[in-house]
C-alpha cells in the first residue's frame, strides 16, 4: 500500500498513520472500506505488529478508523480530519525543517514556495496512480 | 524418565551402522573356515574361538570409543546446547546416553557372540573352560569400566583446561592411597579380606563413575570447561570419601590388639617376660597380627613381620628379638629387623637381606648375630656396627633337612646340619655334620659327625655347649636317646629313651625324661651323668611334656589329666612336687628346644612368669613357685 | 507484579569470565513481555555469552538471570517448555533426519504443533527427508526456527538468526517471526548484526560493547535523540549549544557532529548563533547510530 522507511526520522507508527491518512485523503481508501488486519499489514510491511497496532489505535481514537466487533477494522463512515490545531502542529514541524533547509542553501522564499508547489502536485499525482 | 528414554532412542538410532558392522563381522568366523590351510583345524573350534575373540575385542573396543564420544563429542562439537535448550533434565541426558551406550554394547556383543557360540556349544566350553554367566559378568564389568573410564579421561583430557594437570596429580595420589589401603591388609596375610575390600573399592569407583555424568552435566551444562570442573569436583570429592572410609577401615583392621586375636599362638622363650602372640584377628576375616607381648606388664608391640618358626629369634636373655619383614607374603627375600623388647620400642632395620627359610641366633651377650640362609651360607654380624664379620658356606647344606647353630663362644659359631648320606644304598641314612666357624681365624672347620639312625631326629645341647642329647625314633616306633659330645658327635652314653618333647638335658648334665611305662601313671626320671637314676611320681595323666627348667633344680611340666591340662612344678633335686596348678596349660608348646635355631635350653629365673591359658581361653602370667596368676587377656 | 508484568527476561549484574578475559561485564537488561528486543553488538562484544548464561546453558561468574520470573539456572528444565531457542551455530545432531527431529521434539514438548511445523517447512521449501547435516546453513536455521515455533513458546530467543541467510530467506524468517508475534503475543529476544531488518521490528534496542551494555532504550526514543548535524564553523560552536556529541570531525570547511540529545530548539539556537552561517540536520538510521556508539572511533 505504501512504503515504510525504517531509517526515516519519523517513527514507523507515525509513518503508517500518515500513510493511511494520505490514502484516505486521496480517495485511495474510501469510507467503509476494509483495512488490512494488524497481522497482515505487519507481515506485508515487515514491521512489528505492535507498531501497526499503535498506529491503528491512534487512528481509531481520532475517528479515522472504526472497529466492528467480529468483522475487523474499517475506514470510518465519516473519517474525521485531524483537528485544526493538530494539523497546524504537523505543518509547523515540517515547515521548520523545510525552511531551514532552504535558508541553509540560500534559496529565496519564492523559490522555496515554488518547489513546495511542485512537490505537492507530484506527490498527489503519484499516490493517485498507485491506487 | 521418558525424556531419558527419548534420548536413548535417539542415540541408538544413530548407531545402526555400528550394528550392521557387527553383523557383518559375525559372519567372518564362518567364512574363515573356508580359507585353505584352515581345514587342518576343527571347524567348530575355529568358529567358536574366533567368534568369541571378535565379540570380546569388538565390544571392548567399542566400549572405549563410546565412552569417549558419548558426551565428549557433543561437548567438543558444541552441540550440547541442543539438549540444554530443551525441557530435559541434565541427569536424563546422561542416563539416556549411558543407557544407549550400554544397549549398543549388549547388542553388538550378542550379534557377534551368539552365532559362533551356538555353532559349537560343547566345543566352546572346552576351549574357554569357564562358566558362561561368569564370563559374561567379567566381560560386562570390563566393558562398563572401559565405557566409564573412557568418559572420565575423555572429558578430562579433551577440555583443553589446565585443570587436567591437577587431575593427573590426584590420580596418582588416589593410586597411592588405594595401595596404602590394600597393602597393610596383605601384610597381614589377609587374602580373602583383601579381595573383598578390592571388590568394595572397585564397586564404589564404578558407582561414582556411573553418577558422575549426571552431576557433571547438571553443573557444567553446555560448556566444555565447566563440565570438566564439575566432573573433577564430583569425582575427587567422592573418591576422597571412599578413600577416607577405606582408610578408616584399614586403620581399624590394622589396629587389632592382642585381645582381638582368636585362638592365638603364644611363643615364649626361656628368659625374660616377653613372648610372641600371633593369630587371626576377630571380625577381620583372615587378617593376622603379630605382637611382642610383655607378660609382666601387659605392654604390647605390634610387629609387621612374619611369624613362623624360622623367621624370628629371641636373644638368650629374652631382651632382644629379630624378625623378618617380607615386602609381600609371596616374596622370597625380605629385611631383618632388630627390636629391643621394651615398651614403646620400634624395630630397626638391620639392612641385611634375608631369604625365606633362614635362621637367626644371638650370641650370649647379644652383641653378635648369626644368620644361615636358604643356601647354607652362615654369616656373623656385629650388631653395633651392622658389619658382617665373616661368612662361609656349609657344604651340602642346601639339601639339609635342618640347620641349627649357636655361639659356642663369642668368637665361635657351631653349626649342626642334618644331611642325607648319598653314596649309600639306603636313602634313609642321615648324619649330623658338626662345623665350627671361628671368627678369629675366619675358617670353617668340620669338627665331627653323628650318624643318625633315622630321619626323625632331634637334638638338644646343654647350656654350656659341651654335651648334646639326641632323640630318634626308628621305623618300628621305638625311641632312642643318646648323650653325645656336642663338638665331636661322639657317643658318651645312652640316655633313657623317650620321645622328643618328653626328654631334656638338665643344667648339671643329667637327662630328665617323662615316662609312663604303659599305664596312665607318669613319673619324672632323672638319669645323672654318673649313671644314677631318680624318679618322682607325677600322678595319673594322659599326656605330659617339659615346659621349662627353673634355677635351683626345679622343672615345670605340662600334664593333661582326664579333663584339663595342669602345670606341675617338680623339685628334681629333692624328688618332690612343689605345686600343681589345675586348669592351666602352657601357652607356648616349647617347640623351640627342638625346632628353634638355637639348640640349647636355658635355665630360667624362678620368678619369671610363664604364659598360661585356662579352659576359658584366658591368658595368664603365672608364677610357678608362688602360684600367683595375673589375668592378662581374654581370647 | 502479576504475570503479565514480570519481564520475559531479566538479567541483573551478569559477569562472565573465561580465565582472565571478561566477556560480559556487569550487564543488566529487562525484556518486557510481548515486545521485540534486539541486542546489538560487534563480533566478540559478548552477546552470545550473555545469551547462553541467560538461558541457563552456562554458569555466569556472577549476577543473575530470570526468565518469565524464574531463575533460569535453577529452573532451566521447566522453563524450556515455554522457550524456543534458535542457536547461532546449528547444534542439532547432523545424522538426524528432519522428520526424526520433529518426532524428537514431539516427545519432549506438550504444546507441540505438528501441523504448524509441516506448513512452515512447506513455506520454506524444505522436505523432511534429508539429514540435518546435509542442509545448507540457511536451511538449518529455517528448520531450527520451524521447530522452535512449533512448540508454541512464550518467548523466542534468536541468536544471530540471519547469519548465513540470503536476502530472501532473511525476509521470510522475519515474516514468520512477525506472524507468530502477531498471533500469539510471543516475546522476541534477538541478537544480530543485521540492523536493517531489525530496525523495522524492534521495540527496544540494547547495544553491547566490550562486554558492557552501553545503551538500552526504546528504539523510537533512540532514533529521536540522535541526529547528524553539519555546520559551517569550528567545533567550538557546539559547546555553547549544550549538545552531547558522540562524534565530532571536520567536514569540508566546517564540522560534522553526531549528537545524542538532539532537540529542535537547541539546534535553532546553534544555527542562529553568530559564528554559524549555515547548519543542517539529518536523521540517522539504526546502523549509523550503532556505528557511532560502538564503532571504531566511538568514545563510549
Amino acid at each position: 500500500m505504501f512504503d515504510i522507511n525504517a531509517t526515516n526520522a519519523a517513527p514507523i507508527w507515525r509513518q503508517i498513520e500518515e500513510g493511511m491518512r494520505r490514502m484516505i485523503a486521496l480517495g485511495a481508501l474510501k469510507p467503509g472500506d476494509t483495512v488490512p488486519s494488524v497481522r497482515d499489514l505487519a507481515q506485508q510491511l515487515r514491521v512489528n505488529p505492535n507498531t501497526v497496532a499503535r498506529a491503528y489505535q491512534r487512528l481509531t481514537e481520532h475517528g479515522v478508523f472504526a472497529v466492528r466487533r467480529g468483522e475487523g477494522t474499517f475506514v470510518a463512515d465519516e473519517p474525521s480530519q485531524p483537528k485544526r490545531s493538530e494539523r497546524n502542529e504537523v505543518l509547523r514541524d515540517a515547515s521548520v525543517r523545510y525552511a531551514s533547509s532552504a535558508i541553509a542553501i540560500g534559496a529565496s522564499l519564492d523559490d522555496a514556495v515554488d518547489e513546495l508547489n511542485t512537490s505537492y502536485d507530484k506527490l498527489v499525482r503519484e499516490h493517485r496512480r498507485k491506487v | 524418565m521418558t525424556h531419558a528414554l527419548a534420548i536413548a532412542r535417539r542415540d541408538l538410532a544413530e548407531r545402526t551402522s555400528v550394528f550392521i558392522a557387527a553383523a557383518v563381522l559375525a559372519v567372518v568366523p564362518f567364512i574363515l573356515t573356508l580359507v585353505p590351510g584352515m581345514t587342518s583345524f576343527s571347524r567348530t573350534d575355529i568358529i567358536t574361538t574366533m567368534g568369541t575373540l571378535l565379540a570380546v575385542g569388538f565390544t571392548l573396543g567399542l566400549a572405549l570409543v563410546l565412552g569417549v564420544t558419548m558426551i565428549g563429542r557433543d561437548l567438543s562439537e558444541k552441540r550440547m546446547s541442543f539438549y540444554f535448550s530443551k525441557p530435559i533434565a541434565a541427569p536424563a541426558i546422561w542416563f539416556g546416553k549411558l543407557t544407549a551406550a550400554v544397549l549398543s554394547l549388549a547388542i553388538c556383543f550378542t550379534v557377534l557372540f551368539v552365532p559362533s557360540y551356538f555353532a559349537g556349544t560343547t566345543s566352546w566350553q572346552k576351549s574357554w573352560n569357564v562358566d558362561l554367566p561368569i564370563a559374561f559378568a567379567i566381560i560386562g564389568t570390563v566393558a562398563l569400566a572401559l565405557l566409564l573410564f573412557g568418559h572420565l579421561f575423555g572429558t578430562m583430557f579433551r577440555s583443553k583446561s589446565p585443570l587436567v594437570a591437577l587431575d593427573v596429580v590426584l590420580m596418582v595420589v588416589t593410586g597411592l592411597a588405594l595401595a596404602g589401603i590394600i597393602r597393610p591388609l596383605l601384610e597381614g596375610f589377609a587374602v580373602d579380606l583383601t579381595v573383598r575390600v578390592a571388590f568394595a573399592l572397585g564397586g564404589a569407583v564404578l558407582l561414582i563413575l556411573l553418577a558422575c555424568g549426571a552431576w557433571q552435566l547438571s553443573k557444567g551444562r553446555a560448556d566444555r570447561k565447566q563440565n570438566h570442573v564439575a566432573l573433577s569436583r564430583f569425582v575427587w570429592s567422592s573418591m576422597a570419601i571412599v578413600l577416607a572410609i577405606g582408610g578408616a577401615f584399614t586403620a581399624w583392621v590394622v589396629s587389632a590388639s592382642p585381645s582381638d586375636l582368636q585362638k592365638p599362638e603364644v611363643s615364649q622363650p626361656d628368659q625374660g617376660t616377653w613372648s610372641f602372640i600371633y593369630g587371626k584377628a576377630k571380625h577381620r576375616m583372615d587378617y593376622n597380627a603379630l605382637f611382642a607381648y610383655d607378660l609382666a606388664t601387659g605392654d604390647s608391640i605390634r610387629i609387621n613381620g612374619i611369624r613362623s618358626w624360622w623367621s624370628s629369634g629371641f636373644s638368650r636373655d629374652g631382651k632382644h628379638v629379630v624378625y623378618v619383614k617380607l615386602p609381600d607374603f609371596r616374596s622370597g627375600t625380605g629385611e631383618l629387623y632388630l627390636m629391643p623388647l621394651q615398651a614403646g620400642a620400634k624395630g630397626e632395620p638391620l639392612h641385611i637381606p634375608v631369604t625365606r627359610g633362614g635362621a637367626y641366633t644371638f650370641s650370649d651377650d647379644s652383641t653378635r648375630l648369626g644368620l644361615i640362609d636358604a643356601d647354607g651360607i652362615v654369616s656373623v654380624y656385629d650388631l653395633a656396627s651392622r658389619k658382617a664379620l665373616v661368612s662361609a658356606k656349609i657344604p651340602m647344606s642346601n639339601t639339609a633337612n635342618r640347620r641349627r647353630f649357636f655361639f659356642a663362644s663369642p668368637d665361635v659359631v657351631r653349626v649342626y646340619v642334618q644331611t642325607p648320606q648319598y653314596g649309600s644304598l639306603k636313602l634313609t641314612e642321615f648324619a649330623v655334620e658338626i662345623y665350627e666357624l671361628d671368627l678369629r681365624t675366619r675358617a670353617l672347620a668340620h669338627t665331627g659327625t653323628y650318624r643318625c639312625m633315622t630321619k626323625n631326629f632331634g637334638l638338644t645341647v646343654s647350656n654350656d655347649g659341651t654335651r648334646a642329647l639326641t632323640v630318634e625314633r626308628d621305623d618300628t616306633g621305638i625311641s632312642h636317646a643318646n648323650v653325645i659330645d656336642a663338638r665331636t658327635g661322639q657317643l658318651i652314653a645312652p640316655a633313657p629313651a623317650a620321645s622328643m618333647m618328653k626328654v631334656t638335658l638338665l643344667a648339671d648334665g643329667s637327662v630328665a625324661a617323662l615316662t609312663n611305662d604303659g599305664s596312665d601313671e607318669w613319673s619324672l626320671n632323672i638319669h645323672g651323668a654318673d649313671g644314677s637314676d631318680r624318679t618322682t611320681p607325677l600322678g595319673k595323666l594322659q599326656k605330659a611334656y617339659f615346659v621349662r627348667q627353673l634355677e635351683g633344680g626345679r622343672i615345670v611340666i605340662a600334664g593333661r589329666g582326664a579333663k584339663d591340662w595342669s602345670m606341675i612344678v617338680a623339685d628334681y633335686a629333692h624328688g618332690t612336687i612343689l605345686r600343681r596348678e589345675e586348669n592351666a596349660h602352657a601357652a607356648s608348646f616349647g617347640y623351640e628346644q627342638w625346632y628353634g635355631s638355637d639348640p640349647r635350653r636355658s635355665v630360667a629365673a624362678a620368678d619369671q612368669p610363664i604364659a598360661m591359658t585356662d579352659s576359658d581361653r584366658a591368658l595368664y602370667a603365672w608364677q610357678p613357685l608362688t602360684g600367683a596368676k595375673k589375668k592378662l587377656l581374654q581370647f | 507484579m502479576n504475570q503479565a508484568e514480570t519481564p520475559a527476561i531479566r538479567i541483573a549484574g551478569m559477569t562472565v569470565r573465561y580465565g582472565r578475559r571478561v566477556a560480559v561485564d556487569a550487564a543488566s537488561l529487562e525484556v518486557p513481555r510481548g515486545s521485540v528486543y534486539a541486542l546489538l553488538g560487534r563480533n566478540g562484544a559478548g552477546k552470545s555469552s550473555l545469551v547462553r548464561c541467560a538461558l541457563g546453558q552456562q554458569r555466569a561468574s556472577s549476577g543473575s538471570a530470570e526468565i518469565l520470573g524464574q531463575d533460569s539456572w535453577k529452573h532451566r528444565t521447566h522453563l524450556m517448555e515455554r522457550i524456543g531457542v534458535v542457536a547461532e551455530e546449528a547444534d542439532a545432531p547432523p545424522e538426524m533426519r528432519v522428520q526424526q527431529l520433529a518426532d524428537f521434539h514431539a516427545r519432549l514438548y506438550s504444546r507441540w504443533d505438528g501441523k504448524a511445523f509441516d506448513s512452515r517447512l512447506d513455506r520454506f521449501g524444505i522436505s523432511k527427508q534429508p539429514r540435518y547435516g546435509d542442509l545448507s546453513k540457511g536451511q538449518k536455521k529455517q528448520v531450527s526456527l520451524a521447530l522452535a515455533l512449533a512448540t508454541a513458546p512464550d518467548l523466542i530467543v534468536l541468536d544471530d538468526p540471519t547469519l548465513g541467510l540470503d536476502v530472501v530467506a532473511r525476509k521470510s524468517l522475519f515474516e514468520e517471526v512477525i506472524a507468530d508475534l502477531a498471533d500469539r503475543g510471543t516475546t522476541i529476544f534477538l541478537t544480530t548484526h543485521d540492523l536493517a531488518g531489525v530496525e523495522a521490528i524492534a521495540d527496544r534496542v540494547a547495544i553491547m560493547n566490550g562486554g558492557r551494555i552501553v545503551l538500552d532504550e526504546e528504539l523510537e526514543t533512540l532514533k529521536a535523540r540522535f541526529r547528524r548535524i553539519r555546520f559551517s564553523a569550528q567545533p567550538l560552536a557546539l559547546e555553547a549549544a549544550s549538545f552531547r556529541t558522540a562524534l565530532v570531525r571536520s567536514w569540508g570547511a566546517g564540522t560534522e557532529a553526531i549528537v545524542s540529545n538532539y532537540d529542535d530548539l537547541t539546534f535553532e539556537r546553534l544555527r542562529s548563533s553568530a559564528t554559524v552561517q549555515s547548519a543542517d540536520v539529518s536523521a540517522m538510521s539504526l546502523e549509523e547510530i550503532f556505528i557511532a556508539v560502538a564503532g571504531e572511533g566511538a568514545n563510549s
